[in-house]
């Protein structure tokens, strides 16, 4: 109770100290008056009755000093001084102050936004119940390949595994959707009962699917309020999504959004705009569902012992129905957070790496600011010790003024932070699984206000270290410019320069990598221009187009229509990186089937359903033989799948059947090279060409149009729309930019990585300069006396520069030394962000080594030049 | 000097202090002061600034309480009485101390009959 008052007090008299000092000093003031009074009443003269008042108090500085101890805090009372004294400094020199403040904050403003978004998309748990219990299941031919449960094998997993109280499948897609409002497409997933349940969602309107219960959706709250500009009036109606009647039972909350794992196929609208009942067939003949399954470990089961049930579960649905497809592929079962992220992590944690890297350069420039101001406080630190400061007492007030650095540059680092943030969820929101969530949080806050704390001890130490050791003796007997005392504060100062221009190669080496991919990703062959191409995705909806010739009919006519129109120069359907159709084996005629075993150990070859004019659309080589027309029972097909599956012997000629022996017999007539045009960091594929009056018996629902055009091709974008309205007004295209766009968009996350990573490396190199020109200047100020006593005894102006550059170029050359080896080590970090170049490629390395040094000599060449041209009088009578 | 390393001396200079309080009833700083200085005969040479930290602190313990008014001379000055916790913590400290003292006075006399 005690206590609890005495803290109250003390805290209280810390905030009114200005009132209590001058309460002490009146309250003494009369103490001497009426000391003085006493004495002078026995007999004293009113001098000396002063003098022994005085006297008889003591010291009243030493009073009103303990008194001012004991009352409050003593640390927070120093500290306030300390501050005081601080920001006294920092009106002296604000240049001082704003670069330091500046350089801290672009160094904290990054790692805070990268840390936030690392944050967001691989600390932060799902919004949904219990997290941490959430599981991704599936079955996998390979680890690169995400998987998927076949539904039978769902429907037995859900009966009889027991480490679950929640198992649920889903499958996305893209359909029309028409209502009286008109028809638009939308992106759906259908769900199986237990979503609900583990993702804990209620709608904010309407109900959720009975068990069962069939024809009914719920929309996202977003949607609801685009499409229906409302959310509650919804619930009840009508509408037919892909031709089918469909009741909207209910609305999402705003902050419902679905984060389970993406399904491989899930066109480019990023979020859910409808959700619709999933019923999963235990049928295991026939076309079978591929779905993605995530399920909630009970409470107190180990992963461990969930795949071992998991395992036994497979092994009995093996015996009963036994199936070489299945035997082939194994069980993955990973908590939900870890497929989420997916690649995502190893490219944030490079980016961390990279960004902490720049915070250290960031806090080697500070450490070098203060260290050129410590050179000039030596004096008034020695004394400050001469006069009774302790050492301690000293190093507090450094610290303090480091920390107000630090919280400064923290504070603005915390704008900067907020900007990046923007900046990178605008470049490209999609590109990491939950990066549109990117918030500066209490967590982000925490790390960050740890980071600048530890950076203020970072770039405090150096300065501190130097100050340590000052002898008032010594330092007071120097004159003002001592050479030796500076020598070792050049020393660590350059020390700190070479070790932040090493950083600062690491990283541009890796931006060079970095660059280097997307640049090997986007080198296009020649004929291929992917700007003069609109690429515009359709997919027939509707019952009337589960007819074969109706589908035709609608290419047939959206190409005439197509080709028609002024500044089209070709155009041509691909099912390409859309509705994707594969077979394992091109059969050639008279072949024997493969095995089961020999059909799973195949990869894929894809079926490219398309039209005559693809070559000119897309400037394809033909390398042999000729491309084939619309109405041909004909294919052409790409090098690598020559390569593969024809070594040696000529393909051309040959009569194939594709995916099964009901298809039709078809002529390979051509070979074409290789073209990467929807994925840019996929390798090539094996692809065969089908015409789409032969190929269509695959299914053709869904298809790029892809037309060149002479000029601008967005120019042509609506008419194009027109078009397609014109032919059958219920069907919209999906999504329509240049191929160039969606090329670019296919490596949406290396160009982020590409723009973070060259960013940071641009930071790093403009911070390092900063930091060798800063040291260089200021030894060059160091040096002027002697530089002038040189040019005064005949020095040329040509081997100042030399000599001063030549310094520069020493510390320079060893820290493209210790960056090289840096990045040696490091690179292989990044192998899996790279595509088409190695790690260790030397070009790289060179040209980033080559980049630093210039850079850095130039940083040089500044304050030498300046040196040269001292004016040996004034340099020598300057003190 | 950190305030710990001087509780001791706070310690009995602030018994002294509630002691003398309790005595003479409120007083100001200077008498106080001189009030000790004279109950010790001139003993205790007390550096009379000393007193106002001892002053403080125990204010903050709550076991005085001030409010300026005028001395004698007409001063304005700082008047300091005792609080009833103060009086409280008075007869606790005053019997601890004669516990304390008494355990010493013992301890002199047992050496006092061994020699």
């Amino acid at each position: 109770m005690t206590r609890l008052r005495t803290f109250v007090s003390r805290l209280w008299a810390l905030l009114r100290a200005r009132q209590m000092d001058r309460d002490v000093d009146d309250e003494i003031a009369s103490h001497l008056a009426e000391a003085k009074d006493e004495y002078i009443r026995q007999g004293l003269s009113p001098e000396n009755a002063h003098q022994a008042a005085l006297r008889s108090f003591g010291g009243v500085t030493q009073a009103r000093q303990i008194h001012r101890q004991v009352r409050s805090f003593a640390w927070l009372d120093d500290f306030r001084q300390d501050l005081r004294f601080t920001i006294r400094a920092v009106r002296r020199s604000p240049g001082f102050a704003a670069v330091a403040i500046l350089t801290l904050a672009l160094g904290i403003g990054m790692t805070t936004a990268v840390f936030s978004v690392f944050n967001a998309v691989v600390l932060r748990p799902v919004a949904y119940p219990n997290p941490e219990r959430l599981v991704w299941l599936a079955t996998v031919g390979s680890d690169a390949e995400p998987g998927f449960v076949s539904a039978p094998d769902f429907v037995d997993w859900r009966e009889q595994a027991e480490s679950f109280d929640g198992m649920a499948a889903y499958g996305s897609g893209d359909g029309t959707l028409s209502s009286v409002e008109g028809a638009t497409r939308v992106r759906y997933d259908t769900v199986t009962e237990d979503f609900w349940r583990l993702t804990g969602a209620q709608p904010s309107f309407g109900r959720l699917p009975r068990p069962g219960e069939r024809g009914v959706a719920l929309l996202s709250d977003g949607f609801a309020r685009q499409w229906f500009s409302s959310g509650q009036e919804v619930v009840g109606r009508s509408v037919t999504i892909d031709g089918r009647p469909v009741t909207i039972i209910g609305v999402l909350p705003r902050d419902f959004r679905f984060h389970f794992p993406r399904p491989a196929f899930t066109g480019f609208r990023p979020d859910v705009d409808v959700y619709r009942p999933l019923f999963a067939s235990s049928a295991r003949s026939g076309p079978v569902q591929l779905l993605d399954v995530v399920a909630r470990l009970r409470p107190g089961v180990t992963l461990e012992r969930a795949r071992a049930e998991m395992e036994t579960v497979r092994a009995r649905i093996a015996q009963a129905h036994p199936s070489p497809f299945n035997n082939r592929r194994r069980l993955r079962l990973v908590p939900l957070q870890e497929q989420l992220m997916g690649g995502a992590r190893l490219a944030l944690v490079v980016m961390l790496v990279a960004v902490v890297f720049v915070l250290l350069i960031a806090c080697g420039n500070a450490a070098n600011l203060l260290l050129a101001r410590a050179s000039v406080r030596h004096r008034e630190i020695a004394i400050r010790v001469a006069i009774g400061a302790g050492r301690g007492r000293v190093l507090k007030q450094l610290f303090v003024e480091t920390l107000a650095l630090a919280t400064s540059g923290t504070a603005a680092g915390l704008v900067i932070a907020r900007l990046g943030i923007e900046m990178i969820l605008r470049i490209n929101p999609q590109a990491a699984p939950r990066l549109a969530e990117t918030n500066i949080d209490i967590r982000v806050l925490g790390v960050v206000l740890s980071v600048s704390v530890l950076s203020a001890l970072i770039f405090g130490l150096a300065p501190a270290l130097a100050l340590w050791s000052v002898d008032p003796n010594h330092a007071l007997k120097d004159r003002a410019r001592n050479v030796s005392a500076g020598v070792g504060h050049v020393r660590v100062r350059r020390l700190l320069v070479g070790a932040e221009l090493a950083l600062a190669l690491v990283l541009l080496i890796g931006a060079g990598l970095m660059l280097k991919s997307v640049w090997h990703m986007s080198a296009y062959p020649p004929g291929f221009e992917p700007g003069q191409v609109l690429s515009m995705e359709l997919e027939l909806s509707g019952q009337e187009y589960s007819q074969t010739q109706r589908r035709i009919a609608f290419v047939d006519a959206l190409l005439t229509a197509v080709r028609a129109e002024a500044g089209v120069e070709a155009a041509s359907i691909s099912t390409h990186g859309s509705f994707r159709t594969r077979t394992q084996f091109l059969m050639t005629d008279g072949e024997r089937p493969p095995s089961p075993e020999e059909f799973v150990a195949r990869s894929p070859i894809t079926i490219n359903v398309t039209s005559e004019a693809l070559p000119r659309v897309m400037g394809l080589q033909i390398v042999r033989g000729r491309w084939m027309n619309d109405d041909e029972r004909a294919v052409v097909i790409n090098e690598s799948l020559a390569r593969r599956d024809f070594n040696g012997s000529d393909p051309l000629g040959r009569r194939i059947r594709l995916i099964g022996p009901q298809m039709p017999v078809l002529t390979i007539v051509g070979i074409v090279a290789d073209l990467r045009y929807s994925k840019l960091d996929a390798l090539p594929e094996a692809e065969v060409y089908v015409p789409y009056r032969t190929g269509d018996p695959f299914g053709v629902f869904g298809f790029f149009a892809l037309i060149r055009t002479t000029g601008e091709p967005l120019a042509v974008a609506p008419r194009i729309r027109k078009l397609v309205s014109e032919i059958d007004q219920t069907q919209v295209p999906d999504t329509v930019m240049t191929l160039e766009q969606a090329l670019a968009e296919s490596i949406a996350p290396r160009r982020l990585n590409l723009f973070l990573l060259g960013a940071f490396a641009i930071a790093a190199l403009v911070l390092a300069v900063i930091g060798t020109y800063g040291v260089m200047a200021y030894s060059v100020t160091q040096r002027v006396h002697e530089i002038g006593i040189r040019i005064a005894l005949g020095a040329r102006r040509a081997e100042v520069i030399r000599m001063i550059v030549n310094q520069g170029i020493s510390v320079t050359l060893a820290a493209v030394i210790v960056g090289l080896l840096g990045a040696l080590a490091l690179s292989s970090l990044m192998e899996g962000l790279l595509y088409g170049v190695q790690p260790r490629d030397p070009l790289t390395f060179a040209i980033a080594a080559v980049a630093l040094a210039a850079t850095a000599v130039v940083a040089c060449w500044a304050p030498a030049l300046k040196a040269a041209q001292a004016d040996p009088t004034s340099a020598l009578r300057y003190e | 000097m950190t305030p710990d390393k001087n509780d001791v001396l706070y310690g009995t200079l602030g018994l002294i202090v509630i002691k003398t309080l309790e005595a003479m009833g409120p007083l100001h700083g200077y008498r106080i002061a001189r009030r000790i200085e004279q109950i010790s005969g001139n003993q205790l040479a007390l550096n009379q600034g000393t007193l106002y930290p001892a002053l403080i602190k125990l204010e903050q313990m709550g076991w005085i309480s001030s409010k300026w008014g005028t001395s004698e001379s007409g001063r304005r000055v700082k008047i300091y009485a005792l609080t009833r916790a103060g009086r409280k913590e008075l007869q606790k400290a005053e019997a601890q101390w004669q516990r304390a003292t008494s355990i010493v006075e013992r301890f002199l006399k047992i050496s006092e009959n061994v020699s």
